[in-house]
């Protein structure tokens, strides 16, 4: 059988055509498939990197804790060491007979000082470490807290929690976080909202802590303090430190004061 | 012959050869879509419609010396040398390299040395063609493996140098055989059955070309908007 030059042609350009088209389809196939895995190489790389950067922030916060634990103690130790010292020498000195009444008066005005100053070392070195917090858990702390701030201010403090009992605990870190998280909130509306009610709320439903602190302040917008490098340190610490539990915060300007909602995922109930 | 003469006849070769008239007119469709989305054009795209003009503006003439029946075989090859050669060098804006421009100006050279032999008698007539397009579509096929290490394109369907570059592509590759097998058996009888059966498919494959040129320019808006995200 003799073929001609035609069918020759023919036949080997749809053999090019194939070849061609074959080709061009793998190099759609491969690019798509370095892509991909270029994509989930950086992903990974993301992830590693948020990785480090959760345990740095991790680190720092717990450095800070320590630190503060060994402020506490010291003031605690040492410097409430000396003013009870101080305050059994001056009681002392409270006990002679002493004919002048200026040198009565000093006496006793010291001793004063004395007993405020040991009231001021404790209060400090208790804030420094919540002790309540660690012994008793977050809502003994919240509630003292809050009754605390409320007799030095006029703001009028109403905390409720569902489905968290009072025996409730959560892991240390969980604990600490957000208790740390409702001062810097309460500070910042004592500060800066001059607000006159502030309402909490903490709810816990399948292995997620709910909390909305809302105050009925002047309010506040994000994208200023953002832009001002000088403020929103504070909400930048609470950001910092829910990346380390799994926390989201959003922040809502209604129509009077703000509301803060946080969202702690993956949070389990100690038993 | 009178002009309306000329029109007349050659609406008979068009008519009587659709291919011929397809292989002319298709080249309007990537011209009007190039025009369209002309304002997302990047330099490369817009040298190919400069291409694809240059390619209409020099069918013309062989237009007329056919319906004049002028033998125009010299003008075919010239301008199929200077179709090679344009497209050859859309590639210069694409490549940064050094040693990569070498390989393509040597590519060039080789080209335009071809070209200006055949002009002055040297070699004969659209002998070597075929070797035109085995080094543009090599440099088709070199661009492509590259472009299989560029993963920043998110897209290749929707990135236009890649239809431009399939349309290059398979207009070298499908044409091989035919300039090949031209320099044995077509040259010397220009009305011969093979002949036209061969510029016939040679009309086609092009057209196709022209079509993924339109893909590419098709998708020119859509390349910039991804961009623009």
């Amino acid at each position: 059988m003799k073929f001609s030059i035609e069918t020759y042609l023919i036949l080997g350009t749809s053999m090019l055509i194939f070849f061609i088209l074959s080709f061009i389809v793998f190099v759609v196939y491969y690019q798509r498939k370095q892509f991909k895995l270029e994509i989930k190489q950086n992903e990974e790389k993301q992830a590693i990197e948020l990785e480090f950067q959760k345990k740095l922030l991790e680190n720092s916060m717990e450095v800070q804790e320590i630190e503060r634990r060994r402020l506490a103690k010291d003031l605690h130790d040492e410097v409430g060491a000396l003013l009870s010292v101080l305050k059994m020498g001056n009681n002392q000195l409270v006990k002679k007979e002493v004919e002048d009444e200026s040198i009565k008066k000093l006496v006793n005005n010291n001793k004063e000082l004395i007993d405020e100053s040991i009231g001021l070392v404790r209060s400090i070195s208790k804030d420094l470490v919540p002790q309540t917090l660690e012994n008793f858990g977050l809502i003994h702390a919240i509630e003292e807290f809050f009754n605390k701030i409320e007799k030095n201010s006029s703001i009028e403090f109403k905390f409720l929690h569902k489905n968290i009992s009072e025996k409730s605990r959560f892991a240390p870190k969980v604990e600490l976080s957000v208790f740390r998280i409702i001062q810097e909130l309460s500070n910042n509306a004592l500060k800066h909202s001059e607000a006159s009610k502030i309402d909490l709320i903490l709810n816990f439903e399948n292995n997620t802590m709910f909390l909305i602190f809302a105050d009925n302040g002047v309010g506040f917008s994000m994208e200023e303090v953002l832009r001002n490098p000088n403020s929103g340190l504070g909400i930048r610490n609470i950001e910092s430190r829910l990346s380390i539990i799994n926390g989201a915060i959003k922040i809502l300007n209604p129509e009077k004061g703000t509301r803060f909602e946080i969202e702690i995922s993956d949070c389990h109930e100690k038993n | 012959m009178q002009l309306k003469q000329i029109l007349d006849e050659i609406i008979r070769i068009g008519t009587t050869y659709p291919e011929y008239a397809i292989g002319s007119l298709i080249p309007i469709l990537p011209l009007s879509i190039g025009i369209i989305t002309r304002k997302y054009a990047t330099k490369s795209s817009r040298l190919i419609l400069y291409f694809v003009i240059f390619f209409i503006v020099t069918d013309i003439p062989t237009w007329i010396t056919t319906a004049l029946d002028i033998n125009n075989l010299l003008y075919n090859d010239t301008k199929i040398y200077s179709i090679n050669i344009f497209l050859l060098s859309v590639y210069f804006l694409g490549i940064k390299r050094s040693s990569d421009r070498i390989v393509l100006f040597s590519f060039l050279s080789i080209m335009c040395g071809g070209l200006v032999f055949q002009l002055f008698g040297i070699i004969e007539k659209g002998k070597y063609n075929w070797i035109n397009v085995l080094l543009l579509g090599s440099i088709a096929v070199w661009y492509f493996v590259r472009l299989i290490d560029y993963p920043k394109i998110r897209d290749l369907l929707i990135y236009p140098f890649f239809w431009f570059n399939t349309g290059i592509l398979f207009y070298c590759f499908s044409t091989l055989l035919i300039y090949f097998f031209f320099q044995f058996s077509i040259t010397p009888d220009i009305k011969s059955h093979t002949y036209f059966l061969f510029r016939s498919i040679l009309e086609y494959l092009t057209s196709v070309m022209f079509i993924l040129f339109a893909v590419g320019f098709w998708n020119l808006k859509k390349n910039a908007q991804i961009k623009l995200k």
